[in-house]
C-alpha cells in the first residue's frame, strides 16, 4: 500500500509502479542498471528490492509515466521520523 | 438528545464556522449534517457537476485540482481538518469549479446545499465565518496566481521544497516529481531538470528517497526571486 503520509523508521522506500498505467512494455526492466526489475504477469515490478538504488532510470524511461519515486524533503541534519 | 446527534453537535462545535452557535442551535444544525467517509484516491466532488452539498473536513487530507484535456493536473489547494469546500458553488449557484479528491482517508460532515444556506441566513455568525474562510482562500489564490504568473519554475520549486521541509503543522508526506509538477504548474521533466540543477549547484543533495536541503540560505534566495 502506498502510505506516503506515515513514515516508519527503517522502511525501504521504493519507486511506485501504477498497474493501471503500466502496459508491460519492459523498457524499465531493460533500463534498470541494478537488475532489480522484471515483468510479473505482464506488469513491471521491483522483484529484487534490495538491489534498487533509487536512481530513477525507470521513471525517466517509462513512456507512460507509470513509475514515480516518492521523496521526503528535509533540512540537512533533520530527518522526519527522528 | 440522542447520543449520535449529541456527538455530531460536539463535533460541529469544533469548527470555526459553528463556534458562535449556542447549544440549542448546534443541535438543530447537527440534525441536518451527515457524516461521510472516503477512501484515499476517492473523488468526493467532480468539476462541472451541479453542487448539491457543502462539506466540512473532520479528518484527513484532500486536494482540489483541475485537469486539462491532455491530462495535465494543477493542484489548486490542499485541504485538511477544519476546512470546508463547495462553499463557492453553494453561494453563487454555479457548478463545482474544481474536483476534490481524498489524498488520505477523509471523514467529513456534509450538509445539503439548501440546508447550509438556510443555516447561514438564520445565523449571521455562520455567514461571517464563511466570509472569513473564503477570504483566507482568496488570499491563497492571490499568492498562487502570483507564483504561477510572476515566478519562474525554479523559484516556485525552491519555495515548495522549503515549505515541505519546514512546515510543522501539516501532515508530512512523500511527494513524487509528478506531484511537484502538479503543484507548480509544470511537467515532471521540467521538475526533474530543475532538481538536478539545484543538486549541481550544491543547494540540495539526493540521498536515495530524501531530498536534503544543504544550503537553505541559497534556496531561500532562489524562492524570493
Amino acid at each position: 500500500m502506498d502510505d506516503r503520509f506515515c513514515f516508519s523508521e527503517g522502511e525501504q522506500v521504493l519507486p511506485l509502479i501504477s498497474e493501471e498505467i503500466c502496459t508491460g512494455c519492459g523498457k524499465c526492466v531493460e533500463a534498470c542498471p541494478a537488475g532489480a526489475m522484471a515483468l510479473v504477469e505482464g506488469k513491471a515490478a521491483i522483484v529484487r528490492p534490495e538491489l534498487c538504488s533509487y536512481c530513477g532510470d525507470c521513471e525517466e524511461l517509462c513512456p507512460k509515466g507509470a513509475i514515480a519515486r516518492p521523496f521526503e524533503v528535509v533540512l540537512q541534519g533533520r530527518m522526519r521520523h527522528d | 438528545m440522542r447520543g449520535r446527534q449529541k456527538d455530531m453537535a460536539e463535533g460541529l462545535s469544533s469548527f470555526s464556522f459553528f463556534q458562535g452557535l449556542d447549544d440549542s442551535a448546534l443541535v438543530e444544525v447537527a440534525k441536518l449534517a451527515q457524516r461521510r467517509s472516503y477512501a484515499p484516491g476517492e473523488i468526493i466532488v467532480l468539476e462541472g457537476e451541479p453542487c448539491t452539498t457543502v462539506h466540512f473536513i473532520i479528518k484527513g487530507q484532500a486536494k482540489v485540482n483541475k485537469v486539462s484535456l491532455e491530462g495535465r493536473e494543477q493542484v489548486m489547494i490542499r485541504l485538511g481538518p477544519g476546512d470546508a469546500f463547495c462553499l463557492v458553488p453553494a453561494f453563487d449557484g454555479g457548478p463545482n469549479p474544481a474536483t476534490v479528491q481524498a489524498s488520505t482517508e477523509v471523514v467529513l460532515y456534509a450538509f445539503r446545499k439548501e440546508d447550509f444556506l438556510q443555516i447561514a441566513r438564520r445565523h449571521p455568525e455562520v455567514a461571517v465565518a464563511v466570509l472569513r474562510h473564503l477570504s483566507a482562500k482568496l488570499r491563497h489564490f492571490v499568492g498562487l496566481v502570483e507564483d504561477l504568473s510572476l515566478r519562474t519554475v525554479e523559484a516556485r520549486l525552491a519555495k515548495l521544497l522549503l515549505r515541505l521541509a519546514t512546515e510543522e503543522d501539516v501532515v508530512h508526506r512523500r511527494i513524487t516529481q509528478q506531484e511537484m509538477a502538479a503543484e507548480l504548474g509544470t511537467v515532471r521533466e521540467v521538475v526533474g531538470r530543475a532538481l538536478r540543477a539545484l543538486e549541481d549547484e550544491g543547494v540540495i543533495h539526493f540521498d536515495r528517497h530524501r531530498i536534503v536541503i544543504v544550503d537553505r540560505a541559497a534556496l531561500e534566495a532562489k524562492a524570493a526571486v
